[in-house]
């Protein structure tokens, strides 16, 4: 394996002709998008990654100036799309991804034909007559609360080497690793997140994007998706009936159903416009 | 079936909505709530904003996605607006999430203390590994300086011996020149005195190609400042022979003793090295002459192998002259060899200078026999 996909830990499923990105949010790794991989690996060539210092990614590979901006984290998208040969590629962004999305298609305008943002927000802090849902007071909290829970981060560290292929081995690993975070990483990613401020950038993609919004998403309103909505050129907005902000994990059959419809019925995301 | 609301614990139901369904009294008590402000509203409502933002990022996904999540910390926020810190164990069935959870006021304030004291800890250590490495720069930066520095004594010290030098051994032959060229012209209108003429003309001719000869070598030295060895191995008998012949020595035979005739240098400037190692030999013996030379070469502090694949170790040519000498001539040399005879004179300088630049050492001593023993150590590189 070459150096970017063992930084990300890459991992590739399905064999279609048309390659699909699915980019975890803050907080998670690439196993949130376990329940709906099934779905999409039939119809298409999948691919997750692990954003440095998230689950399985290699943690020396973490630069504090290279990830002290989304940029940083859109550059990783980059690298593993020219690293792997993937171009015009869908792809699907949770949370913060969805901004890191953006961050990417503006640098390399051809690496994605269409994008799905799942509850995403272009700035999280109230800022002037904008309310992206916190103050920044509020963020401090957050960053005790990461140190309060030491062991939860403890498991990062040693995560537990498959020797033995049997499957209850495997299955416990998986559960074991779910999520996992280093600490110090997983604060200037909550720094870099909650204190992005993306509106601008919104303006510069053109490409076919859906956003999925969540009703009583506590992380990114509905108003905080509608702005997302009205700023970016060429999108278009769904409401589900899943609540929350994680609805591929809480309500997986919902959002396979959304990107079925958008995919398959209306083509929104494999329209050709654009290319 | 246990009364909840007399656990001395948190309990609390939710549906997979999140939503309320249950909570006991030690929960409804420390918030300041009732049950009916509580019942059906999303556990995000009592959520502080930082535990809202994990819970939602980081634990539903992995409660989800593990079933459970066991001994987090998230903040409870009471009616008054309090915050609580809660230890929460969490797990979940195909219709609720339960939740069980203990108050840590106390604790937090220690526990507190601790994160607090192992933050410090880790900031230090931080800040210690940059102490480390800025040490390790300035150690850096001070070797520099040091190596600098000896390079301006090194060159200050051969200026001091050039200056020398050249107000020394160059003056020589002009005052002889001087002297010469006055005797002629006071002797150039007697023709008794041709020969004389002639004679004092020869002199000065000779005293002329000294300085001449002085001046080169002076020239040949300085360019060494800024030369850059072109490196081959050489043969070192070949060397010695090729210049015997223009030494003042070259009536003497050489006994060769040579484990290693191959040399790795610049081959214009290990000549140089033995014409003038030569030159300093009959500057030392003057008029006694030679009983014997011996001129041994071996290998010695050999080295593992270097990055190059080449065998690397150190070559020591070992030069051993016995002048004809008495005793008393013998002491005489070795009182010489203490001063100006031994170390400022052009050609010692010039051994010195091209070993140094060879990576090697230049010694040379006078034993108290009389004999002169020369130690030449290279970096030897293997054919």
């Amino acid at each position: 394996m070459s150096t970017v996909t063992t930084r990300n830990n890459v991992r590739v499923f399905g064999n279609g002709g048309q390659t699909i990105i699915l980019a975890h949010g803050f907080g998670c790794d690439q196993a949130m998008w376990r329940y709906i991989i099934p779905f999409l690996e039939k119809h298409f060539k999948v691919l997750v990654f692990d954003y440095v210092g998230c689950g399985k990614s290699d943690i020396s590979s973490y630069d504090k100036d290279r990830y002290g901006s989304l940029s940083g984290y859109a550059q990783d998208i980059i690298e593993i799309c020219e690293d792997l040969n993937i171009k015009q590629s869908i792809f699907i962004g949770h949370s913060v991804s969805s901004m890191i999305g953006v961050l990417a298609a503006i640098e390399k305008p051809r690496i994605f034909r269409s994008m799905v943002m799942i509850c995403p927000s272009s700035c999280y802090l109230n800022t002037g007559d904008y309310q992206g849902g916190f103050e920044e007071s509020e963020l401090e909290d957050l960053l005790e609360l990461l140190d309060s829970n030491y062991i939860e981060w403890a498991n990062y560290l040693a995560p537990v080497v498959m020797k033995n292929p049997e499957k209850s081995h495997l299955t416990n690993e998986l559960a074991e690793s779910f999520c996992s975070m280093d600490k110090s990483i997983t604060k200037n990613f909550a720094r870099v997140t909650f204190f992005s401020d993306n509106r601008e950038d919104l303006k510069k993609v053109d490409i076919p994007c859906l956003i999925v919004q969540c009703v009583e998403d506590d992380i990114a309103n509905e108003k905080v998706g509608e702005y997302v909505k009205d700023n970016l050129a060429n999108s278009k907005i769904t409401y589900m009936e899943a609540s929350g902000h994680c609805p591929h994990i809480s309500h997986p059959q919902e959002t396979i159903e959304v990107l079925k419809k958008e995919l398959f019925n209306e083509k929104f995301l494999i329209t050709d416009a654009g290319l | 079936m246990p009364d909840y609301d007399l656990l001395p614990c948190g309990v609390i139901s939710l549906n997979l909505n999140e939503k309320i369904l249950a909570v006991n009294s030690y929960i409804i008590e420390k918030l300041g709530y009732t049950f009916s402000e509580l019942e059906n509203t999303s556990i995000n409502s009592i959520l502080s904003t930082g535990s809202r933002i994990l819970y939602k990022t980081h634990f539903y996904p992995t409660l989800m996605g593990k079933g459970k999540v066991q001994e987090i910390v998230l903040s409870l926020t009471g009616k008054d607006g309090t915050k609580y810190p809660f230890l929460f164990n969490m797990s979940m069935d195909a219709s609720q999430i339960h939740i069980s959870g203990l108050i840590l006021n106390k604790r937090s304030d220690f526990e507190s203390g601790l994160i607090e004291a192992k933050n410090a800890a880790e900031t230090a250590l931080l800040k210690n590994k940059e102490l480390m490495l800025a040490h390790n720069e300035l150690g850096k930066i001070q070797k520099e300086l040091e190596s600098q520095l000896r390079e301006e004594k090194t060159t200050n010290k051969e200026l001091r011996i050039l200056n020398k030098m050249i107000s020394h051994d160059l003056q020589e032959p002009l005052r002889k020149i001087q002297l010469f060229a006055s005797r002629t012209i006071l002797k150039a209108d007697s023709l008794n005195s041709m020969d004389d003429v002639l004679h004092n003309l020869n002199r000065i001719i000779e005293v002329a190609g000294r300085g001449h000869s002085l001046t080169k070598r002076l020239q040949q030295y300085s360019e060494l400042e800024y030369y850059t060895l072109r490196k081959a191995h050489v043969n070192l008998t070949g060397i010695i022979e090729s210049i015997k012949t223009e030494s003042p020595l070259s009536t003497y035979d050489f006994i060769y003793d040579l484990e290693i005739n191959s040399l790795y240098g610049d081959e214009d400037k290990i000549t140089i090295l033995f014409t003038e190692l030569f030159h300093l030999i009959g500057r030392l013996i003057g008029s006694n002459g030679v009983k014997s030379m011996n001129l041994s070469s071996s290998i010695s502090a050999k080295e593992t192998k270097s990055p190059t694949n080449l065998e690397i170790g150190k070559l020591k040519i070992l030069l051993m002259v016995e002048p004809k000498i008495n005793n008393e001539d013998a002491k005489e040399m070795v009182h010489h060899a203490g001063g100006h005879r031994m170390g400022i004179n052009l050609d010692t300088v010039f051994c010195e200078k091209i070993t140094s630049l060879h990576g090697g050492t230049f010694n040379i001593e006078i034993l108290d026999s009389g004999k002169i023993r020369i130690a030449i150590m290279l970096p030897h590189v293997s054919l």
